[in-house]
């Protein structure tokens, strides 16, 4: 027999999980945001910073740390006593809905608004699995080189924010943040671009108000 | 890299349609897959000759029709079509405002059953 014009899309078991995924956040009042990016850009650091700022300033956060192997990620996390689990995917480059919500059923959730999901290090593979989040947000740090964005371009080009990371790093690379602004734009002319640096927390504010505005425009209330 | 994941799901749901339609084999699964899905069709033909084994689909084939990119320039106006994932720039006046028309997708489009 035939099964003939079915035109089922081949990753719609993961996309109906997603949604799954969503309406839960949605209903407990959680922000999800996906971390992409290649290895060793800075999202662990980057939540080890903002996480305890989002905290005072009364948007406490969760964390799934996906990772191929180790819970070291997570144990980095935990030190900031945030809540943090850790998805080992052995092998797999990238997060799937179902793992990411057996591992939210793990999470002892209390109060908190941001759910911070950082996919495995990998630029290509996260992008095509959606996992039930708010927002899709690319991080790029500027000792990967200002190519990448045109290399990877899927990923730039369906994020709805661009973190460029390391920027105290850039006098060393002979290179500007213009450079990486521009190549940024050449692929997304909306998505607000934030630069960061490990070296000065106070670059980190401006995403953090970018977080904030996003969970009151989803989930009204004030701050 | 995430082959054996599509494998996986083309073989579940394939599993889960010729259940419904009350067959015991599978002998073909025909698939569509865009050259901007992100997927190596010859490491899926692999992955899928692994897989199937002690499934339904043991001794199916997989078809595989490969269709191309398509971006459509905002600058231009021009549609151009490659056969492999490409910088999102116009060949044609190499603006970078582009958007996907199609090529992104992966599609069971068909199963052969008994
Ligand atoms: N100079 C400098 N180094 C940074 C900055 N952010 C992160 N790093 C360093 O970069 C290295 C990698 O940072 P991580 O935060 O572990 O990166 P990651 O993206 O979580 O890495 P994976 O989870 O392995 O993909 C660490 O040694 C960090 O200290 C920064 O802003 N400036
Ligand atoms: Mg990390
Ligand atoms: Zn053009």
């Amino acid at each position: 027999m035939d099964i003939k014009d079915i035109n089922i899309p081949i990753l719609s078991k993961n996309i109906k999980e997603g949604e799954t995924n969503k309406n839960i956040f949605e209903s407990k009042g959680l922000l999800t945001i996906n971390l992409i990016s290649s290895p060793g850009s800075g999202k662990t650091t980057l939540l080890e910073n903002i996480a305890p700022i989002l905290n005072e300033q009364g948007f406490p956060c969760l964390v799934i740390e996906g990772d191929i192997a180790t819970t070291r990620d997570a144990e980095r996390i935990n030190k900031k006593e945030i809540k943090c689990v850790q998805i080992n995917t052995h092998g797999i480059c990238h997060l799937e809905s179902k793992m990411i919500r057996k591992a939210f059923e793990q999470l002892d959730m209390v109060n908190e608004k941001i759910l911070f999901i950082e996919n495995v290090g990998n630029l290509v593979c996260p992008a095509e699995f959606y996992l039930g989040e708010h927002e899709k947000i690319a991080i790029l740090s500027v000792t990967e080189g200002e190519d990448k964005p045109e290399k990877y371009p899927l990923l730039f080009k369906e994020s709805s924010c661009v973190l460029l990371t390391k920027v105290d790093l850039l006098p060393f690379l002979d290179l500007t943040e213009d450079i990486f602004i521009s190549e940024i734009r050449k692929l997304n002319k909306k998505a607000p671009i934030f630069l960061m640096s490990k070296k000065d927390k106070s670059s980190y504010m401006e995403f953090i108000e970018w977080l904030i505005q996003k969970h009151l425009s989803i989930f009204g209330g004030e701050r | 890299m995430h082959e054996a994941s599509i494998v996986q799901e083309i073989i579940d749901i394939t599993t889960e349609q010729a259940k419904q339609n009350n067959a015991h084999k599978v002998l073909e699964v025909e698939i569509t897959v865009g050259a901007g899905a992100m997927i190596e069709t010859d490491l899926l033909s692999g992955a899928f000759d692994i897989m199937k084994n002690e499934t339904m689909l043991e001794d199916a084939t997989l078809k595989i029709n490969k269709v191309n990119l398509k971006l459509h320039c905002l600058n231009c106006g021009k549609i151009s079509e490659s056969d492999r994932m490409v910088s999102m720039e116009c060949p044609y006046c190499h603006s970078f405002e582009t958007i996907i028309e199609s090529g992104r997708e992966m599609l069971i489009n068909k199963i052969i059953a008994e």
